[in-house]
């Protein structure tokens, strides 16, 4: 009696450790199923400043599920083996250069403030794999769509371009073409040359920047915009760095438009990832006494925003 | 004080107002995605021009491409293009330009800068557009204030304002050449090279321009006006550094201008000279020297600072032998003169007693009488006399740009000018000036709809007394491109040192026969300026609209004025009849149009139109201005390679003839590797037989038709 019952109570007891085991064992795995899950997210910049560090604090706090965490370059970089669930975001062109040299495939990556100039010059049309880029520079569409909101009627869009942005041509002279625009594009590698660029503002009503740095720089800009603000033309981006000095307007996404397309990238597997994506959100910006100097009447940047997302939105 | 206050609460009331002060651009030091700080600001407040629609007042711009359509060989071709602006030939082919009206003889009250160097001669009133020692092709472009602008230019801004602005080094890197070959004995040459190191660009160009001018007078027979010129332009600038920046320019011009011997005796009939004991012609040699510097320093985006410097010297060389009776040259027909009255003089002048003459004047009109009695001729004598003159001019100026918020602007100077004159037939010696001025304006917007700017000049002129003129203006801007406006200016126009402080008798040299062993003597005829004039004062009322329609790339302009000259000096220079006054006075109301249409990628429409009524007091100023004249232009590029342009101007009554002129012009242009040929041949035709104003030019003998030949590279 006793036996069975000692047997009884002895299968019972074995039973509920097996139970307890099981259960344990079930949130062991489920534990370490989800430690796994929440892979690394390391962002990191070129310069470590207080804005990179409360970008990612941003970020992190954006993404609670995610863990997200700042690591300053020199550490990041020290590392040449990262754990396979290991997720990189990294700003800035020198810290693409030092994920290229990583063994292939590395971790999977964001490379951002890198422009499409920077990156054809690096690596030509070729994508490595597990490189995600989010173009720095706002998308000729887009900034071809401003162009035509704020400077209704005018015709001729002058395009300087160089060795680096000539792979651009095609696809710039493709976008303003859909909008009935003409372009007239400049070979500039010599910014030296004023008359070459006076030769393209008699043919032109307007400049649209690209982002390619041996073009628009602290150099250039100063008798690019002088020429064209003599000939009452204007000049559209580059970027919106450029507004300060004297451009006229140019679409960018600032901190919060970034960090919206980031949350949408980061929400999905690495393995969807895009090879590359321009960031969804944008807003406008406008040099307010340039556009008033030249009696532009659309110098609202809130209203041409609104414009500009709804003809996105059109079918 | 009570301007400076006003001033002093707009200013107030702007730092009060919150809000005001938002930048043009918001400002992203926090952004990570938006770092702007390698990037210098180009654009800055202190340099950005005004929008058309926001001006106060109106501007008439003759751009790059308008300057060549027009296939002009003078700037005075190219102002028939601004609306109210009447541009007829003085008394040869060289050009007066007069905004609304007053006589062209003496075309005298506009503003004429080059680079923001008057050249408005001081001593004798006037702009010599020939002598101008800058080629058209120098010229980028010509902007040109329709209205009183003494507030901005000082006096003589009167009616108006021509602002020349040349092509900087930068803008013409290369190297032009091109000549111009026509009928008239046109034949002209250019020659233009650009250099440019890191930091510096330089032009110089070299030019020479030559033609017979009118071809016929009005009786048939050969019109003698021909001119040939040459001049030399070297414009450079230096970026010192990011701050500053300095830009000078060196120009000379020299050559020589026709013009007939037009002395008439005194004692004409009563004297037998033979032809070749006098000069045919009394042919003008005129020299333009200009130097200038500019140093621009932006000490910040909203403060700038710029001093600029000129030396100018104008020279006009003229001698010729002429004949008149010995007696003209003698000490008692010289003190009969001198101690006469004006009214004593009109009588003297035609050879007739004099009223009320002293016991001395008697005793020397016996005398006069008893030589002009005696039977046959009078003895002649034949000696060289001149209207040299040289008048040289220094000025600096100091201005100060500042951009307290995106809403108010402030423009400050001052500035000092030295004038001098020397003229032995004229001035007697030598004449000088000093001319102090301070200027304030402000921009102000008051909202983004309302505009509000004023200013004020103060002048101190050494030889004509102090002077403030005012200007107000109020912009309602319906949006940026769209304006109108409501304008009331002040200003004011110094007589000049020959109008005011003339002392104008010809010393004639080498005498043929001498006179009792002299060869040198006096005219008796002299004339002297009272010291006492005025200066020449207006009033004006202008209310406008300026819009920019960009979908349909239509600009247009119109505005209707009333304007009023006061205290005006009206008279042509007349050694026997020297009398001037501030009694007269000039009225002019009317309305004027201007647009400008890029009707098609290739065609662009251009349109000019003025109304102007007139009331003047004086016959000099009456009959000079079309109630109608306006201009139309299509400017048309066929393709790449061709372009061509037709020009029509047309006024009522010019100067008392009606004005029909078109020109064409047919351009072809061949891209040879590197090199840019253009050819392009140009035509000017007057359509209907009358002659521009009221020279003495018979009929058609304006047209002229000319090739170009133009090498870039």
């Amino acid at each position: 009696m006793i036996r069975p019952t000692r047997l009884y109570s002895w299968s019972f007891k074995r039973s509920m450790f097996k139970r307890i085991w099981l259960v344990l064992c079930t949130a062991c795995l489920l534990y370490g199923a989800s430690t796994s899950a929440i892979a690394q997210i390391l962002l990191s910049a070129e310069h470590d400043s207080a804005t990179v560090r409360s970008f990612t604090k941003t970020l992190a706090h954006a993404l609670p599920e995610l863990d997200i965490r700042y690591m300053p370059r020199a550490q990041l970089t020290a590392q040449t083996q990262f754990p396979a669930d290991t997720q990189l975001i990294l700003l800035g062109a020198e810290l693409l250069d030092w994920r290229l040299k990583l063994t292939a495939p590395g971790p999977a990556t964001l490379i951002l403030q890198v422009s499409r100039v920077q990156v054809y010059h690096r690596l030509a049309n070729r994508r490595p794999s597990h490189i995600t880029f989010l173009w720095s520079d706002p998308p000729l569409q887009r900034q071809i769509a401003l162009l035509k909101v704020m400077l209704p009627g005018l015709q001729n869009v002058g395009v300087l371009y160089g060795n680096h942005s000539t792979f651009l041509l095609a696809e710039i002279e493709h976008a303003l073409q859909a909008e009935n625009l003409t372009m007239r594009k400049y070979y500039w590698p010599d910014s030296y040359d004023a008359r070459s660029l006076s030769n393209l503002l008699e043919q032109t009503d307007v400049l649209l920047g690209i982002d390619d740095s041996n073009i628009y720089n602290p150099a250039t800009i100063k008798s690019i915009l002088l020429s064209s603000y003599a000939r009452k033309q204007t000049l559209i981006g580059p970027t919106a760095a450029f507004i300060k000095a004297g451009s006229l307007a140019s679409t960018y996404s600032d901190q919060d438009d970034w960090i919206q397309t980031l949350s949408s990238v980061l929400k999905t597997p690495s393995t969807s990832w895009p090879s590359s994506q321009y960031p969804d959100h944008f807003k406008v910006m406008i040099n307010r006494q340039v556009a008033r100097s030249l009696g532009i009447q659309k110098n609202h940047a809130s209203r041409i925003n609104q414009q500009l997302q709804q003809r996105r939105n059109a079918p | 004080m009570r301007r400076i206050n006003l001033l002093w609460i707009l200013l107030n009331c702007a730092v009060a107002i919150p809000g005001l002060f938002n930048a043009a651009y918001a400002s992203y030091t926090d952004d990570l995605f938006i770092s702007d700080d390698a990037l210098p600001e180009v654009l800055t407040a202190t340099h950005l021009y005004q929008a058309p629609a926001a001006v106060p007042g109106s501007v008439s711009t003759i751009d790059q491409e308008l300057i060549e359509a027009s296939g002009a060989r003078n700037i005075t071709d190219l102002l028939r293009l601004v609306p109210g602006m009447l541009v007829v030939p003085d008394s040869s082919n060289l050009g007066t330009v007069n905004y609304h009206g007053t006589s062209p003889g003496q075309a005298r009250r506009l503003q004429v800068l080059i680079d923001g160097r008057s050249v408005y001669r001081s001593a004798f009133a006037q702009v010599d557009w020939s002598d101008l020692p800058i080629a058209l092709e120098d010229i980028q472009r010509i902007e040109v204030f329709r209205g009183p602008n003494t507030v901005s230019y000082g006096a003589n801004a009167l009616l108006g304002v021509i602002n020349i602005i040349t092509h900087s080094g930068k803008d013409t890197h290369g190297t032009l050449i091109k000549g111009n070959i026509g009928n008239n004995g046109i034949r002209d040459s250019y020659a233009r090279q650009a250099w440019h190191s890191t930091y510096s660009d330089m032009r110089l160009s070299i030019s020479s321009l030559t033609d017979d001018g009118f071809e016929l007078r009005k009786d048939g027979s050969d019109f003698r006006d021909s001119r040939r010129l040459s001049r030399f332009n070297l414009r450079a600038n230096h970026q010192l550094n990011e701050q500053n920046s300095l830009d000078w320019q060196l120009a000379f011009k020299e050559g020589s201008n026709q013009i007939n011997n037009n002395y008439q005796s005194a004692f004409a009939g009563k004297i037998n000279p033979q032809p070749w004991e006098q000069d045919s012609n009394s042919d003008e040699q005129a020299k333009d020297y200009a130097a200038s510097l500019r140093w621009n320093s932006n000490i910040n985006a909203q403060h700038s600072l710029s001093v600029q410097t000129n030396a100018q010297q104008w020279e006009r060389l003229r001698e010729w032998r002429a004949c008149d009776a010995q007696i003209s040259f003698s000490s008692e027909l010289n003190e009969l003169w001198r101690t006469s009255s004006f009214a004593q003089r009109e009588r003297l002048r035609r050879l007739k007693p004099i009223g009320n003459p002293s016991a001395r004047q008697a005793v020397l009109q016996n005398w006069l009488i008893g030589q002009l009695v005696q039977p046959g001729a009078l003895a002649h004598s034949c000696g060289l006399i001149n209207e040299n003159s040289r008048e040289s001019r220094f000025d600096v100026e100091v201005q100060d740009t500042y951009s307290v918020s995106e809403q108010l602007r402030l423009i400050s100077g001052l500035s000092y000018r030295y004038d001098q004159a020397r003229s032995a037939s004229f001035l007697n010696g030598r004449e000088r000036k000093d001319i102090f001025r301070a200027f304030s304006q402000f921009e102000f917007y008051a909202s983004e709809h309302w505009l509000l700017q004023g200013g004020g000049m103060y002048e101190h002129d050494s030889s004509n007394g102090d002077s403030f003129s005012p200007r107000f203006a109020v912009n309602y801007l319906v949006t940026p491109a769209h304006g109108f406006r409501a304008v009331y200016s002040e200003a004011v126009r110094s007589p000049d040192m020959f109008e005011n402080h003339a002392d104008w008798q010809y010393r004639v040299k080498d005498l043929r026969p001498a006179i009792a062993q002299n060869s040198n003597a006096d005219f008796f005829i002299s004339a002297q300026g009272n010291g006492n004039l005025k200066q020449e004062k207006i009033r004006a009322f202008e209310l406008g609209y300026n819009g920019y329609f960009a979908p349909q790339k239509l600009s247009f302009d119109i505005k209707i004025f009333n304007e009023k000259i006061t205290r005006m000096i009206s008279h042509r220079p007349s050694l026997i009849s020297f009398s001037l006054n501030n009694d007269d006075h000039i009225k002019f109301y009317g309305s004027e149009l201007e647009g400008n249409w890029q009707a098609t990628e290739k065609d662009r429409l251009r349109i000019s139109y003025a109304y102007i009524k007139d009331q003047a007091s004086n016959s000099l100023d009456q009959n000079v201005t079309p109630a109608h004249s306006g201009s139309l232009a299509w400017l048309r590029n066929w393709n790449a390679d061709w372009s061509s342009s037709l020009m029509f101007f047309a006024a009522e009554q010019l100067n008392q003839n009606d004005l029909q002129l078109l020109t064409a012009r047919l351009s072809r242009k061949f891209q040879l590797g590197s090199t840019r040929l253009q050819l392009a041949g140009s035509l000017q035709k007057t359509l209907n037989n009358q002659p521009i104003g009221r020279t003495n030019n018979k009929d058609n003998s304006h047209d002229t038709a000319y090739a170009t030949v133009q090498l870039e590279f």
